[in-house]
This record gives structure tokens, C-alpha cells and sequence, in this order.
């Protein structure tokens, strides 16, 4: 799915005709963000071991909330992932709130989508054949504390410079960590809105769609 | 007694940086996950836990030929230890305790042997790991304080300290005054730079050297996140401006992971190689960084005969930075934008008072586009806080824009509070050779490493005569010297008089600056649009003059930017005086100039039909307003407004044009970003036809509103986008921006006497403050609407949190608005 459609998507777009000025804007944040974000990827992959029912991996987090451990589930090893577009983002997006709102809204979506793409492209670069979704702490059951400990495993600071604010929100702001399962059968791919706590005000699923991508 | 022991070796630190090579250590994290530690795990509780692997850590590195160690402590904050079950002075304590006990077991090992070497002990300091203002929402105090904690507990037992991996310019900054305000420790500064040769907040290694020489560290350099062939540009380049000794731990290549084990991809040979290369090219202190081991040191030294360092001799330029990018004045021709200044100017003054900061940025940010290189920022207007106030428009400026500012006040307590807040070098305006102007201004620029500005005027004014002028350059450089500045950090304003009142002034001024610039080798600048005071045309006179004094030799005119024939004047400037080779950007700029730039222009509407769509038979404001082409807008509604009368137009066709647009999105016949282009059209509409009625009558505004993303939240797209609909509407918004503490809120709530308060917030955890901002406000008696959004708000919880409405997107918050707060 292309970065185009994904952020058509994240603004709202359904079938709405996009006027011809419209649609050379979109290809020109698009241009301009490839060439304004500093994408990188950090991961680590860890053998899953099972002891009475809890899965135990050789580093210092504990993965073993119910929705993680249902995802888990058929999976041999872990990977813990970050990504994230850099500051350089962050910073062209305050410079448009302040002279192009327009600007700024579609870019914010092309940046989202984009580091769902460097993350997908780097799980696609891995010899492995199968992969659940990238669960991201702060749903489900997954607390958003677990963002600290994911981060410290993945040295995420020092290596790709992604930290936290005291209120756990991840800077720079377009950056992704996820926990996806590993393993040499099919596993989970599909993503469900089960366990989301925004189920019932949902804008995305009020207009039919997801938030997250469909395979 | 010990105290003197210590000095002694710092003095003896100091006096062999520079001359004989300085060898640190290797990794201490790789060595860790060796002995045991596993990933995530904090390296700092191996201090205590582990203490005998760290002394073993130490010991191997000293074995291996290294003289300087260096302390566990890389994340000894407190931050980074909150989940620890040590305090941060148990860790630093343990920390440099075990870095002594092994320098003690190796050193009755070399007494046995008979071989005698100086070792030091550096005390570690990392990034903190949170980001700081306005990126994160780190305080600078707050990061300072941290840095100042650890500081007081290493500074009588370690012997320097060593400040690495850090990529962001101002916490560097934080670290390096904590430890000059605190403590005698010798400073050592690295920073780490990626593959494309910036920090990770965007710092070349140009701008990292200019700031670190600037603060006054010891020895500044490179470490982590590359291997040493990546390395080997960046440590060139500083190399090639760095005038302090330079130091370089480079990572064992990149990281690879194998079987749960963290491997490098570059051999001790390779890397040992490298190493050799550098310190020919005359690095000063070297070591290792992330996947080294002692063998890769040892292997280092092998490859080294000579250990005195080589000479490079480097001559200072001057250069002031921001946090990301560097201007460097005496080479081509630097604009300093000079309208950031509320003196005669209404609007900006009134901006200030009410604290309106978007509309101060505004002013800053045309003058970027417009081509100037630095702004100079004053904001003094009487009765203003003048320092808080010149804190909020420099964190402002610096949050969306690159170019370094130059701080202007009389006042030396805003030139210091905001010189401290600074990201960069900053350049500072002024001195003067007043002595206790001197007296005052000088320990400022020498502590916080700025260039200043010396206005060439002293207790009896401004002298007549070129000579004396001279003079006055001459005794503040002196000044200067005797404070420890270097004559780079001074440039020099020869002061530009009325040539309508003294015709010869316009001359003397020129003298002075020839001379100041050929025979005293000073920089100089110049407010130009003093000469033409009370002259027609003052444009052409400021013009010619600007042109004289470039050929003088003046290296940056302080002026207005937005004047297009005197920007051209530089472009050809720059051409003629050979600083454009091969008239680059002359041509670049100027290819599209025709004979006739002076043509008369089209008439407005003829302009603007010709801009719209041929298909659109209703060419009219609220067409342009409908399909949101924002760069007729402007012309579209001046025509307007020369048939009709303003209310007609608002109500008549901008109010009827949004409800249109409203409906449209509601409908889904187009989607957000049209919605939001016709949101800024219509904004636009409204922003000139207030300027029309601002002529006429002081009509009610409608509002005002107060929009604010809470504390702990720095997401604030959702927030902005509420903000272009409302003012579409012809709303007053004032916006606070984001991570708005709880109290100012509620001081803005006192200030504005806002008639609807919209707060947003994104996650669960910054929901939290939304409530306490509510409370707060309630507290103090406020019984204005408050109205909420977010991705996680409802209205249940928008209900439980005490708001009295939830707004689930812009539109509605409109239309919340337009109930409450009638036309």
C-alpha cells in the first residue's frame, strides 16, 4: 500500500473527489517529507521461552499481559522494534503550524504513514516468513509504561534518538515501537479493534474504516 | 590537603592535553553484557551489584596501555535512575570508588615492574534521556539541576570530567555551565554525530565546535553511534575549525546482533588503523566507544611510535550558531534582520504587551524568508517583563527557526537570562566603551561563549571623528582581552548618523569601518536606516549607503530584509566583490528577473481573474473561499473591499462560504485538508478586513478565545487545526501553545478574560493534567465555558473532568463556539 493512500486514509479521505491542486499539494508534502525525515529502525529479537504459562526472554522486560501473550501465542522469538522519522520532522511540522495549517495537517498524515512504512519495509528485509501485527504498548492491555522498558532494551536513545516525556508520549513525535511476534508457522496478521478503549467513539469506524492498516 | 592533590593533577591534566596523547578507555556497556548484564538492564546498578566486574573493566583497560578511565556513570541522573533501587549518589560514589581501587590494583602492579604513568579518572556524564523544551518538555533548569547533582558529588573526587554521546546542543550546554558553576573540573566535551553529519537535533559538527569552544570546555570531540570510517568526515572537519584540543572514541563499526549477543563489524586492525590516521591528522585524545574491547586500545597503541600530539594551527573565525545551524561574519555578507524591535512599531508592541506570541514570530519568520541570516530580537517596551518576555520570544523563534539571534537589550540581566536559555552561540547587542558597561557585559559574553556587539560611543556619546571612534573600537577590545574574550567574539558597530542633519557623518562612519576592518581585523556591523532620517525616499539614500559600506568593508548591515532593492543590492554585491563564485546564487535568485521588474502592475482584479479557474463562472470571494485557493485571498477580498462595506462582505459571502464548506465536509464531498485550505482562506479575508475596520471604529473583536494543548502534551496538531477553523470564523483566538502548565493557563485566564477556554489533550496520561487545569481554573472562580478534545476524550469523561463541552472535531468546535459567543 503506498504512503499515498495510507495518509488519504488518516485524514478521512473515503471517495471524495480530490480537486487537481489538491492532489499536487499532497504530492508535494510527500516529496518534501522523504526528503525532510531522517528514518531510522532499531530492533532486537529474542528467543521465547515458556515457564508455567509465562513467556521469559533474555532481557529485562516482562511481556506477559494477556493481549501480548494471546499474540505471542504461536510465536518462537520476539522482536522488539523502534522507528522513528527524527526531530527534523518534528521541526518542519512546527513551522507549518505557525505559516501553513493545510501543509501541516497533510503532513502530519504523510509522517505517519511513513514510519509505518520504514518499519514495515525493515520487517520485510528480515529472512524471517512469518510475523504477527506490531502491537504497541498503550493498547490493549499493554500499559504505556511498558514504553520505558521497551526503550531501555532497545537503547532506543543513544541509538536512534527516540525518548520519552515524563508523560510517556514518545519524542520525536512520529516514532513507532512495537513487540511482533516471530515464527515459522502462520501467525496472527490481522490486527482487530478488540481491547481498543476507544471502541466507542471510534471516527475512524463511524466511517467504516481502521485506524491501523488492512492486509 | 587532598583538595591540593587534586589540583595539582587537574593542572597536570591540563598541561599535557594538547602536547603528549591522551588514551581512554574502551567500552564499559560491551563489557558488561560480557560479565552477564542483560539487555535493558541499568549498567549504573553494576557499580554496587557487580561491583568486582567493573574494577576487573577498569583494570583490563588500564593493562591495555589507557591512562584516562572513565566512571560508570554514563546515566548516573536522576531521571535515569528513578527505578533503581540506589540513589544517584550511591551509584556516582560506588562508581568512582571502584575506578580508584582499580588504578590502585594496577598501579602496585607497575610499582613491582617499575613503570610509573599519570592516570586519570574522568567522571562520566551522559544525556539525560529525555528531550529538552521546546522539542520535549524538559525544562533547561531542570536539566541543569540534574547535571548540578551529580556534579557536587564527583567534583572533589574525580580529576575532570567527560561529557559524551550527547546530541543535543543545549542540554550540552546544561551539562557544561553545572559543572563551570559548581566545580574546578577540567571539561571534556563529545559529542555524536550520524551518517549525515548532524547531531540528532540537527547540529553540524561546525555548529557542536562553535558552541563547546564558545562555553569554554578544555577538549571537544566525537563519540558512539559510528565506526571510525564513518567517523573519519566528521573528525576532519572538526579538526579543520576546532582550535581546542580534539578528542575521538569511535564505535567498533556498527552493531550487529547475533544470537541474542550485541557483535561489531569492525576489527581492532581496522579500527587501530583509523585510530593512527587521526592522531597524524593531530587528535589529542582518543579511545573507544561501543563493541571495543582493551584489545582494540592496546592494539591502538601498537601502531603509535610518537605520542606528542601534532600541531595544527587554527585560525579563530567569527561565528555565532543557533542550535542547528552556523553563520560565520568577515567571509560573504550577512543580513541581520532588524524589525524584531517594537521601537515605532505599534502593533508589535501591542503583540508584546498581551503576550500574542504567534503574531512576534510572524514578524521573524518573514524576515527569514525574505533572506535575512540572523535576527536581532528586543523586545523592550516599557512597562513589559522584560526578561520573562525576551525568554518566551527567544525559546519561540528557536522552536521553529534555524537562524542564530542576536540578543538585544540595555538591560544586562535580560542579555544574561536569555543568553543562559540560548540554544548556540548567541550574538549579544551591545557593549560600549563605557567602562561599566564593560564591566557589566563582558563576564556575560566570556560565560555563556557569545560574540558581542561594541558600539564605538562611551561616557560623552558618540564622537564626531572617525579617529575617535577608532579609539573607543580599540580600548573595548582591549576590555575584552583582559575578560579572556577573543578578539573573534568581538565585531564592531561604528554607528551609522543622519547625513540630513551632518552631511560628513555619512563619511566618518566609512572611514572608521575601513580601518577597523583592514588594520584592527574586527568584524563590523551597522544599523543602516539611521542615514536617511528625514530624507524622501529614504529607501535610495539607505540603498547607496548600505553599497558604500559593504565596500568599506562591512561584514554584516542590521536591516530590513523585506526591502527588496536593498537585498538585491547585496545580491549584486556579492557578485562584484567575488564572495559569489561564479555568480551562483546571483543567478539562481535573479534568473527570472525581466528587464522590466518595474513595470506597472496588472490591476488587482485582473491579477486575480486570471489566477482563477476559467471553468468557474462565480468568480467571487466566496468561491475562492470554497475551493481554498489561499494565494488569490488577499487580493480577492481588497477588491472587495473597495466596492463594499465589511460587514456586508463577512455576512454576505465569507459567512455563507464556510457554511457551504461546512456542509461539504460534513457530507463528505471533500475531505480535512480542503476544509482546513478554506479555513485559512477565509482566515485571511478576516485578517484584512479587521485592518479595515481598525481604520474606521474599534469594534468588539469576537472572543477572545483561549486554546491550549495541556501540560505533559506536545502533540498539538489537533489543537492548531482548531485554531485555523475558529479564526475562519472570525474568532479571537489566543493560543498558548503546547505543554501549557496548569498555571499559566490560569493566569491567561486572568489576563484575557477569554469567553471559552478549549484545552486539548492526546493521551491518557496528559488527560490527567486536562483535569487539573479545570480544577485549577474552577479554583480560582472561573466560571468560563471550558470545551474539550483529544483522541481520547468522550463525553463521559469530557463530563467527569468537569468540562462543560466535548468537541469531537474542529467543525463542532465552531460551531460551539458561534452558540456561545454570538456575532
Amino acid at each position: 500500500m503506498s504512503i499515498k493512500s495510507e495518509a488519504l486514509r488518516y485524514l478521512g479521505h473515503k471517495d471524495q473527489n480530490i480537486p487537481d491542486d489538491q492532489m499536487q499539494l499532497m504530492d508535494s508534502v510527500i516529496e518534501e517529507t522523504l526528503m525532510v525525515a531522517e528514518p531510522k529502525t532499531v530492533h532486537r529479537i529474542f528467543d521465547i521461552e515458556r515457564r508455567d504459562g509465562r513467556i521469559v526472554i533474555p532481557a529485562d522486560i516482562d511481556l506477559n499481559t494477556d493481549d501480548l501473550k494471546r499474540l505471542l501465542i504461536r510465536s518462537q522469538a520476539v522482536m522488539l522494534i523502534g522507528g522513528t522519522l527524527g526531530l527534523s520532522i518534528d521541526r518542519k511540522l512546527r513551522y507549518y503550524s505557525k505559516t501553513d495549517a493545510t501543509r501541516m495537517i497533510i503532513m502530519d498524515a504523510v509522517a505517519s504513514a511513513l514510519i509505518e512504512e520504514v518499519c514495515d519495509t525493515l520487517q520485510s528485509n528480515l529472512p524471517f516468513e512469518h510475523y504477527t501485527f506490531r502491537f504497541s504498548p498503550g493498547y490493549g492491555d499493554v500499559p504505556l509504561t511498558m514504553q520505558k522498558d521497551l526503550l531501555r532494551v532497545l537503547d532506543a536513545g543513544r541509538r536512534i534518538g527516540l525518548s520519552l516525556t515524563s508523560s510517556l508520549l514518545m519524542v520525536p513525535q512520529k516514532s513507532i515501537t512495537g513487540v511482533v511476534g516471530i515464527g515459522d508457522k502462520e501467525l496472527n496478521r490481522n490486527r482487530s479493534c478488540d481491547g481498543c478503549r476507544l471502541i466507542e467513539q471510534c471516527e475512524y469506524r463511524k466511517k467504516g474504516t481502521v485506524c491501523y492498516k488492512t492486509n | 590537603m587532598l583538595q591540593d592533590q587534586l589540583s595539582l593533577r587537574r593542572e597536570r591534566l591540563l598541561d599535557t592535553l594538547g602536547k603528549e596523547l591522551l588514551v581512554f578507555d574502551g567500552a564499559m556497556g560491551s563489557q558488561l553484557n560480557i560479565k552477564g548484564i542483560r539487555p535493558g538492564e541499568r549498567p549504573e546498578d553494576a557499580n554496587i551489584d557487580h561491583a568486582e566486574w567493573i574494577i576487573d573493566i577498569h583494570t583490563d583497560y588500564l593493562r591495555s596501555g589507557a591512562n584516562c578511565i572513565i566512571t560508570n556513570t554514563l546515566g548516573a541522573n536522576r531521571y535515569h535512575l528513578e527505578d533503581s533501587s540506589y540513589t544517584v549518589k550511591e551509584i556516582i560514589e560506588s562508581a568512582i570508588q571502584n575506578a580508584k581501587r582499580a588504578i590502585d590494583i594496577e598501579k602496585n602492579r607497575c610499582d613491582e615492574s617499575g613503570i610509573h604513568r599519570d592516570t586519570y579518572i574522568f567522571y562520566n556524564i551522559g544525556p539525560i534521556g529525555q528531550l529538552l523544551q521546546p522539542m520535549g518538555t524538559l525544562s533547561f533548569d531542570e536539566a541543569y539541576e540534574m547535571f548540578k547533582e551529580q556534579v557536587l558529588i564527583a567534583k572533589d573526587q574525580a580529576d575532570a570530567v567527560l561529557i559524551e554521546t550527547m546530541s543535543d546542543t543545549l542540554e550540552i550546554k546544561a551539562a557544561i555551565l553545572a559543572i563551570k558553576e559548581n566545580s574546578d573540573m577540567p571539561i571534556f566535551a563529545s559529542m555524536t554525530f550520524d551518517e549525515n553529519r548532524r547531531t540528532l537535533t540537527g547540529a553540524s559538527p561546525l555548529t557542536a565546535v562553535t558552541i563547546l569552544e564558545g562555553l569554554g570546555v578544555d577538549c571537544l570531540g566525537v563519540n558512539c553511534s559510528l565506526g571510525p570510517k564513518e567517523l573519519e568526515p566528521i573528525v576532519m572537519e572538526i579538526l579543520s575549525i576546532a582550535t581546542k584540543p580534539v578528542i575521538v572514541e569511535p564505535n567498533a563499526g556498527l552493531p550487529v546482533y547475533v544470537d541474542n549477543r550485541t557483535t561489531y563489524n569492525v576489527t581492532m586492525d581496522e579500527f587501530a588503523s583509523y585510530i593512527k590516521r587521526f592522531v597524524d591528522e593531530g587528535v589529542s585524545c582518543f579511545g573507544g566507544c561501543c563493541g571495543t574491547t582493551p584489545e582494540y586500545i592496546r592494539q591502538c597503541l601498537t601502531l603509535i611510535n610518537d605520542r606528542s600530539v601534532i600541531r595544527r594551527p587554527i585560525s579563530k573565525k567569527t561565528r555565532v550558531s543557533s542550535g542547528i545551524d552556523c553563520v560565520t561574519l568577515g567571509e560573504k555578507t550577512i543580513v541581520c534582520g532588524e524589525r524584531l524591535n517594537p521601537t515605532g512599531k505599534k502593533k508589535l508592541k501591542e503583540a508584546l504587551l498581551a503576550h500574542r506570541i504567534d503574531d512576534v514570530l510572524r514578524e521573524g519568520l518573514a524576515q527569514v524568508a525574505a533572506g535575512a541570516h540572523i535576527l536581532d530580537v528586543n523586545v523592550g517596551v516599557p512597562g513589559i517583563d522584560e526578561v520573562s518576555t525576551m525568554k518566551q520570544v527567544v525559546c519561540a523563534l528557536q522552536e521553529v527557526l534555524s537562524v542564530p539571534l542576536q540578543i538585544d537589550s540595555s538591560s544586562p540581566q535580560v542579555l544574561e537570562e536569555a543568553c543562559r536559555i540560548y540554544n548556540g552561540k548567541p550574538l549579544i547587542n551591545s557593549v560600549n566603551g563605557k567602562a561599566s558597561v564593560m564591566d557589566e557585559v563582558f563576564p556575560i559574553v566570556k560565560k555563556y561563549g557569545g560574540v558581542v556587539i561594541g558600539l564605538t560611543l562611551d561616557e560623552d556619546g558618540i564622537p564626531e571623528t572617525a579617529e575617535k571612534r577608532i579609539e573607543i573600537a580599540q580600548r573595548i577590545l582591549k576590555r575584552a582581552e583582559e575578560f579572556g574574550i577573543d578578539r573573534s567574539d568581538i565585531v564592531i558597530d561604528c554607528l551609522c548618523l543622519t547625513v540630513s542633519a551632518q552631511q560628513d557623518a555619512a563619511e566618518k562612519t566609512l572611514t572608521a569601518i575601513s580601518y577597523i576592518n583592514k588594520e584592527m581585523r574586527l568584524c563590523t556591523v551597522l544599523g543602516l536606516s539611521n542615514i536617511s532620517f528625514g530624507l524622501p525616499n529614504r529607501l535610495l539614500i539607505n540603498q547607496a549607503y548600505l553599497l558604500m559600506a559593504l565596500q568599506a568593508g562591512l561584514s554584516m548591515p542590521i536591516m530590513n530584509p523585506l526591502d527588496k532593492p536593498l537585498m538585491n543590492s547585496i545580491d549584486a554585491f556579492e557578485v562584484l566583490s567575488g564572495h559569489d563564485a561564479s555568480s551562483t546564487e546571483y543567478v539562481e535568485k535573479h534568473a527570472a528577473d525581466t528587464e522590466h521588474v518595474v513595470e506597472a502592475r496588472q490591476s488587482t482584479a485582473e491579477q486575480v481573474k486570471s489566477q482563477t479557474n476559467p471553468d468557474e463562472k462565480d468568480c467571487s470571494l466566496s468561491q475562492v473561499i470554497i475551493s481554498g485557493r489561499k494565494g488569490v485571498a488577499v487580493d480577492m477580498i481588497r477588491l472587495e473591499l473597495s466596492k463594499s462595506d465589511p460587514m456586508q462582505i463577512i455576512n454576505g459571502q465569507i459567512i455563507p462560504a464556510l457554511s457551504e464548506v461546512g456542509s461539504r465536509y460534513e457530507k463528505e464531498i471533500i475531505y480535512l485538508p480542503q476544509l482546513i485550505a478554506s479555513a485559512e482562506t477565509a482566515k485571511l479575508a478576516f485578517v484584512e478586513i479587521n485592518k479595515e475596520i481598525s481604520k474606521t471604529q474599534t469594534g468588539p473583536k469576537r472572543g477572545p478565545i483561549l486554546i491550549a494543548t495541556v501540560e505533559g502534551d506536545v502533540h498539538d496538531i489537533g489543537k492548531n487545526i482548531v485554531k485555523v477553523v475558529l479564526e475562519s470564523y472570525g474568532f479571537d483566538v489566543i493560543d498558548l501553545g503546547k505543554d501549557v502548565p496548569v498555571m499559566h493557563v490560569v493566569d491567561a485566564f486572568k489576563t484575557y478574560h477569554p469567553k471559552l477556554i478549549g484545552l486539548s489533550a492526546l493521551m491518557t496520561t496528559t488527560v490527567v493534567y486536562m483535569e487539573a487545569t479545570i480544577k485549577a481554573l474552577r479554583n480560582e472562580g472561573c466560571t468560563c465555558p471550558v470545551m474539550v478534545g483529544g483522541a481520547v476524550l468522550t463525553s463521559d469523561v469530557a463530563r467527569d473532568i468537569g468540562a462543560d463541552y466535548y468537541a469531537k472535531d474542529a467543525m463542532e468546535s465552531a460551531s460551539i463556539a458561534s452558540g456561545l459567543i454570538p456575532d
